[in-house]
């Protein structure tokens, strides 16, 4: 349908700078280079040469998978024993496997397997994900010249160096392509390099002169030429090469280079020849491998791993060198035990036995560190990631994108996050402009409020209510004009017709009732400049017979679209030149005018003096528009003599022609003669359309105590205006621009950081300054290719899904639709996840502990020999079965609060960021009470059992059933304890401690009714020993209560005399007294927000002390105007 | 279709998903701290009580005989004595019955300082050989006792059997006999089981190396308790295992004669051994550990209730108030 209009234009009259093409004589000399770095070698046309050596380049298959089938098993595995933890467990499996293992090798070896097959098959389904991702982008089809002017369509992997390729409109290149023609005689072409560099602007690339012919089809049946160029390197801004063609060489520059992911726009095709394909192109040489990231609480758990080790290897040496002496000393005498032939009870050699005692022992403990641990973390972690991708509230009905924990390594980090780094296009906003207000004349027009507005106002409406109570006599009088500013347009009425780009509802100006307005000629101007003064291309809609607008930018787009709506349809291009900010036109008149569009204050520089009329309105209504998030431009004409401007032109047409880096100049000076003595006409604000909720985000975030940086592409206006959307900036801020120096110091301090013009590469470094010069958790937020560095270089990179380009998705750890979404997955999920991944470390090391010790207690006992007094059988199923289900519940669906209470006090999620669940201090407290309850179980029930008879029939304890009746004393132990750590039971938390106490008797009549072969010293020890005897039963209550009195003791004390917030929060709700007391429940939700300086709230904070100075001064007059706009303070 | 394709990626609702399944979230009121450690405390005291009085019910008398059984001429070289086979090692100890004792009475023999906890002793075992006629060459965990001089398995073979205790006890009082019934001191399971009533002793005690008792190669292993009751370990190096079984009441300040052959070897690792008699209750022989750490750990609790409610009483805090938020205690700046 667009092609009417293509064939009527098929010159591309619009002309910035960069693609003004010199004239043919201007041509450079042929790049002269030789030796490395150059030696790429393309014969156009000639796929055939490039099939093999020495011309043979690697095909457009592009493969971002870590593995390939034949690789996929030594490299996973060679992975997988790169953790210590997992080396650590393969020499001991190893070891198990000889005699002087204390355990059998299949109970060391099996959950080994368990846990690398786990983990192997993670990495697996990764993998297949990324080769799945590979093939759609490898089948996406292209269509490629086979020979005598025939193209076909193909597949992008089959394309070769060499290929002629054809690419249509709003399609990818599918290699990077050296531009031949396009569908525009001057062969010019647009593309968007969102993929790339983020920047959503298009960008213009030019063919060299001499391929200009080969515009269709046919042409490339005879189609020769060769380029040389340099080798393929990741530098996105550069191309050296040379173009031989028809005997003659042209220089290549990276002006004719089509890069491999970005898009053609605005052209119906383009053609071109490939020179790199596949890894070889400039966006895959980019890519940057994805490092692998931690999360806090992991890190802080490698340093507890290294105190359990050093315990390990201590206990392990006191074990040794008691064997070693007891073997040295007292086996001699122990004729019961003649001397050993093998080596490892030798009396004679008491330091050897010692040594190889060691390893037994470092087996025997490994119950410190336990493989179930990782297992039971990786686990949890992914039922979390469950959670996470299931919840309802995180799903974007729009593009029908829920949430996506990409990686489950970090859900607890998102429970501790310091600072924020966002995205701004794309994250914060639409990247959609809407025309919404304007000053013309010096008269303000659009009745809408900005969204920042809105949220404000509802905001403040809230909070009057609560502030009615301390000021209810003064503010009285004047509640009239709050009202007037709190109740706000409705919008959401008129909205479903309303036109994408045009918010702008103001009768005066509609509907040409703008004649009617006192300057009518003034707004007649206005109008022109809004419909005139751009570069975009009209295009009409065939069935609609309106004409939609193919801009470089969303805002010239809303102008356009807000000049038709206002009657002034801007068709088709005549011949005009557009040169930095202002077009020349001619007026049905003959008048030629200079129309100039431009920022506020550059335009405010080059007025006249009598074109100063509007300055001062015009400049109220600026920064009024600018405090509400606006993007304002201000607009101005001039009248121009015919002989003024003939002189100017011929100038300005020599200086386009020139060669060279004057030109630029040259350019630059002409606009300076002509763009001066401006009259002012008006100006216009635009509201880059926020996503929706970012304001109520940014605001909860801020309340929780993050800092939010936006790190913007932008330049510096934009990214203020955008601050002052998101209430990052309020009126009274001061804002620093030149700081080279102590950046970070200063930045770390400020309440939120705007940084601009980043590139992306610096968005990646200012990520990593923050995160290494604070020391403290970054979350990266952002939607494109561009914010892949920042994603992949944070703590947390997090990606914008459902929009078009996947570049930050595929880097990202979690997968938003939306940036107010972020508010939940941190305040909710992030919280709740910290809290159980904390507490479930500290309960599994708590429980190794306690169950690991008594094992050491006990090799005291055995002449340090390394007996075990329980069956290999119980020790397996303890960290298996017996005591990992509840643990993983506490991790799964522990909640110390409801989600709405997290969202409702953003204050308790400070609990993260300072580590309060996971300081030294608890981890220690923990261990010593797994030392504690080591001690209980082991020495109550050795004195217990000790040598008196414990059943009426007369029989003694032997070792079988001291080491039954203490594991189930630590059974008992550690699943009281988890009870009394949890404070959310859902049926799941019932039935996992019961299942689990409920599983250990279960096996052990089970496993006693086997046959002595398999259950050993075990069989019927339940039914026939110990279940019959009171004594085992007194025992377990007696260590059970015993074991966690003290627990219970702290946390009791800790409640009543040092409560948490969450602590309190659960006693309000538990005796619903935020029913009771809404007051009270309204007031502390209030309160919960951390003292913030940013977000509208404080926003609205800082216009309500402003309004309280003002009462309390007792202005007789109160303009609505003053109050919504207060000086700054 | 493509709202059907953009519905399918959409969660499911369930309570389950959102997280929002109904909880029972009990907390720590006063009222519940002071109420657990009381009823711990009520309830620990009692039991405590009771274990006690049943432990003082329980009679036992011992005594250790392994240093006044050796002739002082061999006072400082017990061993050369206990080695020496023509030596007689009969020794007669008179013990006294405090309280009276009512059957079934129950003998132990208790060793002190024996490690038949030690890994290397606990492995040397063959369970197969044991159960199983068919197994006798399963004597891989046996060495030094798994096979003769000539090859030929043991049966049973390692360590511990073959360092079975062979002292013997004869009981007497006021002139008669008293009949220690040697029958059923060991579990069910193991005669029934885990020791075959067709495995016969086969070359025991026939190597180099002395060990304990001999066995009658005529009695099936399931017969042999002494070996049964011997062959399961003890937790600890100081162990009491059971002789046999009285029948007969015993008087109080009667006097008991034991006849005791002492023929195990404990002087070498310093071991001690004594002869136990003892009746036992519920809670088996006298254990007044049990009864103390009941009354202990209940006396705890409550010191803890008391502590509590003087606490509370003192220092109250009103539950869920919200001056205790921190964003009230701190200072607000």
């Amino acid at each position: 349908m667009a092609r009417g209009i293509r064939a009527r234009l098929k010159r591309s009259s619009l002309y910035t700078f960069g693609c003004l093409r010199p004239p043919r004589e201007s041509i450079d000399e042929p790049h002269q280079f030789q030796g490395p770095g150059f030696s790429r070698n393309v014969c156009c046309n000639q796929p055939g040469f490039h099939q093999k050596k020495p011309l043979k380049y690697c095909s457009n298959y592009i493969s971002t998978t870590k593995y390939n089938v034949i690789t996929f098993l030594p490299k996973a595995l060679f992975e997988q024993f790169r953790r210590v933890a997992n080396l650590y467990f393969l020499l001991a499996a190893a070891l198990s496997l000889t005699p002087v293992s204390p355990f059998s090798p299949v109970s060391m070896i099996a959950p080994l397997v368990f846990v690398i097959g786990l983990s192997m098959a993670k990495e697996a389904l990764e993998n297949w994900h990324r080769f799945m991702q590979d093939m759609k982008v490898n089948m996406r089809k292209v269509i490629v010249h086979i020979g005598d002017g025939v193209f076909v369509r193909r597949p992008w992997m089959k394309v070769q160096v060499g290929d002629v390729v054809k690419v249509e409109k709003d399609h990818f290149f599918p290699a990077d392509l050296l531009f031949l023609s396009s569908s525009y005689e001057d062969g010019i072409c647009y593309v968007e390099t969102m993929n790339l560099d983020g920047e959503t602007n298009l960008k213009v690339k030019r063919s060299l002169e001499v391929t200009l012919p080969l515009d269709d089809d046919a042409a490339f049946k005879d189609f020769r030429a060769t380029i040389t160029c340099e080798d393929p390197n990741p530098n996105l801004y550069t191309f050296v090469g040379n173009f031989e063609y028809d005997r003659q060489t042209y220089p290549l520059d990276p002006s004719q280079i089509l890069l491999r992911d970005s898009k053609l726009r605005n052209t119906a095709h383009v053609y071109g020849v490939v020179i790199f394909s596949g890894h070889d192109s400039k966006v895959m040489q980019n890519a940057t491998k994805s490092p692998s990231k931690r999360s806090t609480i992991e890190k802080q758990m490698d340093k507890i791993i290294y105190v359990l080790f050093t315990l390990l290897v201590l206990i392990s040496l006191i074990s040794s060198i008691g064997f070693a002496i007891k073997t040295g000393y007292q086996m001699p005498n122990w004729w019961y035990m003649p001397q050993d032939a093998k080596k490892i009870y030798n009396p004679t050699r008491p330091f050897l036995s010692g040594c190889i005692h060691l390893i037994t022992a470092l087996i025997l403990y490994g119950y410190l560190i336990p493989i179930s641990l990782y297992v039971s973390i990786e686990l949890v972690k992914v039922l979390q990631a469950l959670f996470i991708n299931r919840d309802i509230h995180m799903y974007d009905e729009e593009t029908g994108t829920p949430a996506q924990a990409r990686t489950s390594n970090l859900n607890e980090e998102l429970g501790m996050v310091d600072t924020i780094l966002s995205d701004k296009t794309g994250t914060l906003t639409c990247n959609q402009m809407d025309f919404l207000k304007c000053s013309i004349a010096g008269v303000p027009y659009g009745m809408r409020s900005s969204e920042v507005e809105l949220a404000a106002a509802s905001q403040m409406a809230m909070d009057l209510v609560g502030h009615d109570h301390n000021f209810p006599r003064t503010s009285a009088p004047h509640g009239s004009e709050i009202e007037l500013e709190v109740v706000p347009t409705p919008r959401t009425g008129s909205s479903h017709n309303r036109m994408k780009g045009f918010s702008f509802e103001d009768s005066r100006l509609m509907n040409g009732n703008w004649l009617r307005e006192p300057n009518a000629d003034i707004i007649l101007l206005f109008f022109r400049i809004l419909a005139l003064c751009h570069t975009a291309v009209p295009e009409l809609n065939e069935e609609t017979g309106s004409f939609t607008y193919e801009a470089e930018s969303p805002d010239e787009g809303a102008f356009l679209v807000a000049a038709r709506e206002f009657g002034f349809e801007y068709c088709k291009r005549t011949q005009s030149s557009i040169f930095r900010m202002s077009v020349i036109v001619k007026d049905e008149t003959g008048q030629i005018l200079l129309l100039c569009k431009g920022a506020d204050s550059i335009i405010f520089d080059r007025l006249s003096k009598n074109g100063r009329s509007f300055e001062e309105a015009t400049i109220k209504h600026l920064n009024e528009y600018g405090e509400a998030g606006l993007r304002t431009l201000a607009f101005a004409y001039r009248e121009l003599e015919v002989s003024e401007y003939s002189a100017w032109n011929d100038e300005f047409a020599k200086a386009k022609t020139s060669i060279g880096g004057n030109r630029d100049l040259m350019l630059e000076r002409l606009s300076d003669v002509i763009e001066r003595d401006l009259i002012l006409v008006g100006a216009t604000a635009v509201e880059d359309k926020l996503q929706q909720g970012v304001p109520q985000c940014i605001d909860k975030l801020a309340q929780a105590g993050l800092k939010i940086w936006v790190l913007t592409g932008d330049k510096m206006e934009t990214a203020i205006n955008i601050g002052f959307a998101c209430s990052l900036l309020r009126q009274g801020m001061k804002q620093i621009y030149d700081l080279k120096h102590q950046f970070l110091n200063l930045a770390v301090d400020c309440a939120s950081v705007i940084c601009c013009r980043v590139s992306p590469k610096q968005k990646a470094l200012v990520t990593r300054l923050v995160k290494e010069g604070t020391g403290k958790t970054t979350l990266a937020i952002g939607d494109g290719a561009n914010d892949v560095g920042m994603i992949q270089e944070a703590d947390i990179g997090v990606g914008i899904s459902g929009v078009e380009g996947m570049q930050a998705v595929m880097a990202s750890d979690f997968a938003i639709a939306q940036f107010r979404f972020l508010e939940r997955l941190l305040v909710v999920h992030g919280h709740w996840c910290y809290k159980r991944i904390a507490q479930m470390i500290c309960y599994f090391f708590y429980k190794n502990i306690a169950f690991g010790l008594t094992l050491f207690y006990f090799e005291a006992f055995t002449g340090f020999s390394g007996q075990s007094v329980y069956d290999d059988w119980y020790m397996l199923l303890f960290n298996v079965v017996l005591t990992s289900l509840p643990v993983i519940s506490l991790g799964v669906f522990e909640q110390d609060v409801s989600s709405e209470i997290c969202l409702q006090f953003p204050a308790l999620y400070q609990q993260g960021p300072r580590n309060l669940f996971f300081d030294w201090y608890r981890i220690f407290g923990w261990m010593g009470n797994g030392l504690y309850c080591s001690l209980i179980v082991f020495f109550l029930n050795i004195i217990i059992f000790y040598d008196q008879a414990f059943r009426v029939d007369g029989q003694t304890a032997d070792m079988a059933v001291v080491g039954t009746a203490m594991f189930t004393c630590v059974i008992y132990s550690v699943n009281c304890q988890i009870a009394l750590t949890m404070s959310h039971f859902t049926w799941i938390q019932h039935f996992l401690i019961g299942f689990s106490i409920g599983a250990w008797y279960v096996f052990l009549i089970l496993y006693g009714m086997f046959s002595p072969k398999i259950s050993k010293n075990v069989y019927q020890i339940f039914i026939e020993a110990l279940s019959p005897a009171p004594i085992y039963w007194l025992s377990i209550l007696l260590v059970a209560v015993a074991c966690n009195l003290p627990y219970l003791a702290h946390i009791s004390f800790q409640r009543s005399f040092n409560p948490m917030d969450h602590h309190v929060i659960q006693e309000i709700k538990y005796y619903k007294k935020d029913v009771k007391d809404r007051h009270m429940w309204r007031r502390e939700k209030s309160k919960a927000r951390q003292e913030t300086k940013i977000g509208f709230s404080a926003r609205v904070d800082a216009k309500i002390r402003h309004l309280k100075l003002k009462l309390q001064r007792k202005s007789s007059v109160l303009s609505p105007r003053a109050v919504l706009y207060p000086t700054p303070t | 279709m493509e709202q059907k394709n953009k519905n399918s990626k959409k969660p499911s609702y369930s309570r389950f998903s959102q997280q929002e399944l109904p909880a029972w979230k009990p907390i720590l009121t006063p009222g519940w701290v002071i109420a657990s450690f009381l009823t711990i405390g009520a309830l620990f005291i009692p039991i405590g009580l009771v274990a006690l009085s049943a432990s003082d019910t329980v009679v036992e008398i011992i005594d250790r005989y392994d240093e006044d059984c050796v002739p002082d001429a061999y006072s400082k070289n017990p061993e050369s004595f206990i080695q020496d086979p023509d030596i007689k090692k009969t020794c007669v100890r008179s013990l006294r019955v405090p309280k009276k004792m009512v059957a079934p009475i129950f003998v132990y023999y208790q060793l002190e300082n024996f490690y038949q906890n030690h890994r290397r002793f606990v492995k040397s075992r063959s369970d197969k050989q044991l159960r199983d006629p068919e197994a006798k060459n399963d004597t891989y965990n046996c060495f030094p006792e798994a096979r003769t001089a000539d090859n030929k398995p043991i049966v049973p073979c390692g360590l511990i059997a073959w360092s079975l205790f062979n002292d013997t006890y004869k009981l007497s009082t006021r002139g008669k006999p008293i009949t220690i019934d040697k029958k059923g001191i060991a579990w069910k399971s193991d005669t029934k089981v885990k020791f075959g009533s067709n495995v016969y002793p086969k070359d025991f005690q026939k190597g180099g190396l002395i060990g304990g008792a001999k066995l009658d190669e005529k009695v099936p292993l399931s017969e042999q308790e002494d070996l049964i009751v011997w062959m399961r370990t003890a937790a600890l190096p100081n162990f009491r295992k059971l002789y046999g079984k009285i029948d007969i009441d015993l008087e109080a300040h009667e006097t008991v004669k034991a006849e005791v052959e002492n023929n195990y070897n404990t002087y070498k690792f310093g071991g001690r051994k004594k002869l136990v008699l003892s009746t036992t209750t519920w809670i088996g022989g006298k254990n007044d550990f049990l009864g103390v750490a009941y009354i202990t750990v209940g006396g705890l609790c409550l010191f803890m209730a008391i502590n509590f409610i003087l606490l509370y009483v003192f220092r109250p805090r009103r539950l869920g108030d919200p001056s205790y938020l921190s964003w009230n205690r701190l200072p607000i700046a």
